[in-house]
């Protein structure tokens, strides 16, 4: 008898089901204090910058892991984001299959090490790598300060065919 | 050194500055289920038990009876070759008068638990089990001891199914 030979269903064995509880709650930090503020006050995406040699960091660093040096400037993104790689999601958090596939994207910007993971708000067949995308933030009334205050991020004017 | 530390760097947050959103946070509970195999052969001895029976694993390599069964033989590295019953009897290797019950708490009545070595089984293959039938006084190593099984209606395939060991009667196989 080989290991082969043998049941790889594992449903057909004893089991036990069980749920582990992980019920938790993270907080920002202190860089991510001062970000999503911002973002649920002004709407407004923020980096920090380097003062020794001037690298920009978003999401927003304390300190510049190339310097050893604390970041104290805080600087605006203002510029459309570049879509650096794509995947079509069509199972959601849950386990549960997507009426339709969405879009999700690593964004960067110009200027800034680092960028998002967030969803392009484009129909998943138009979703490609090169696009130039802006933030679409919801009204300030429902947002409260986490990423999910950006709705998403949708094809700047320049890139639209 | 840590006692001559009256102020830690960094900013203290409480359950209440999270809970009233004076600092932002995110909450999350993942729906984290799992259902834990017992695997091929616990599988077969936990349906075994449940008819009254106790099973274990031979190897042809090293001529063992490996109980409780597995599939694989750690003496050989090979896998195992066949099923085959033990008996229901065997003998006190190793006991505790505990004092504890399973959840720590202190009792005045001990509870009687130890290893047992399975007949029919390899040298020393056995099981851990509750002992009965049997007091405090009486009991030691070497006892022939032998499975109280519950009733069929109330087994349901775990080891609790052998309610406890008793001392084995004469002339009982």
């Amino acid at each position: 008898m080989t290991f082969l030979d043998r049941t790889r269903d594992a449903r057909a064995f004893r089991h036990w089901s069980g749920h582990v509880e992980a019920d938790y709650v993270y907080t920002s930090g202190l860089a991510g204090e001062t970000f999503f503020r911002e973002l649920r006050e002004n709407g407004r995406i923020l980096g920090t910058r380097c003062g020794e040699c001037g690298t920009q960091w978003l999401p927003p660093k304390l300190f510049c892991e190339r310097c050893f040096k604390e970041t104290k400037d805080w600087v605006e993104v203002s510029g459309p984001g570049r879509v650096e790689a794509v995947t079509l999601v069509s199972v959601g958090p849950d386990g549960a299959r997507l009426r339709e596939p969405e879009a999700w994207a690593l964004i960067r910007f110009r200027g800034f090490e680092g960028g998002f993971v967030h969803r392009l708000l484009v129909d998943a067949k138009h979703a490609r790598t090169g696009l130039s995308v802006r933030p679409v933030v919801k009204d300030r009334s429902s947002r409260v300060g986490a990423i999910t205050d950006i709705e998403g991020f949708s094809p700047s004017r320049s890139s639209q065919p | 050194m840590t006692s001559r530390v009256t102020r830690w760097p960094g900013v203290e947050v409480d359950a209440k500055a999270i809970e009233s959103g004076v600092v932002t946070s995110v909450r999350y509970r993942p729906s984290a289920k799992f259902a834990w195999s017992a695997g091929e052969a616990m599988s077969r001895f936990l349906a075994e038990l449940q008819e009254g029976r106790l099973i274990a694993r031979t190897c042809s390599g090293c001529d063992r009876v490996l109980f409780p069964p597995r599939m694989f033989c750690e003496e050989c590295y090979r896998p195992t070759d066949a099923w085959v019953y033990v008996r229901d009897s065997g003998t006190i290797e190793t006991y505790s008068i505990s004092y504890l019950d399973t959840d720590a708490r202190r009792i005045k009545e001990p509870i009687l638990v130890g290893v047992i070595s399975v007949d029919g089984a390899s040298p020393k293959m056995g099981l851990m089990h509750y002992f009965g039938e049997m007091t405090p006084e009486e009991i030691r190593i070497g006892m022939k001891v032998k499975a109280k099984w519950k009733p069929p209606e109330k087994r349901v395939g775990s080891v609790l199914d052998i309610e406890y060991f008793r001392p084995l009667r004469e002339r009982e196989g």
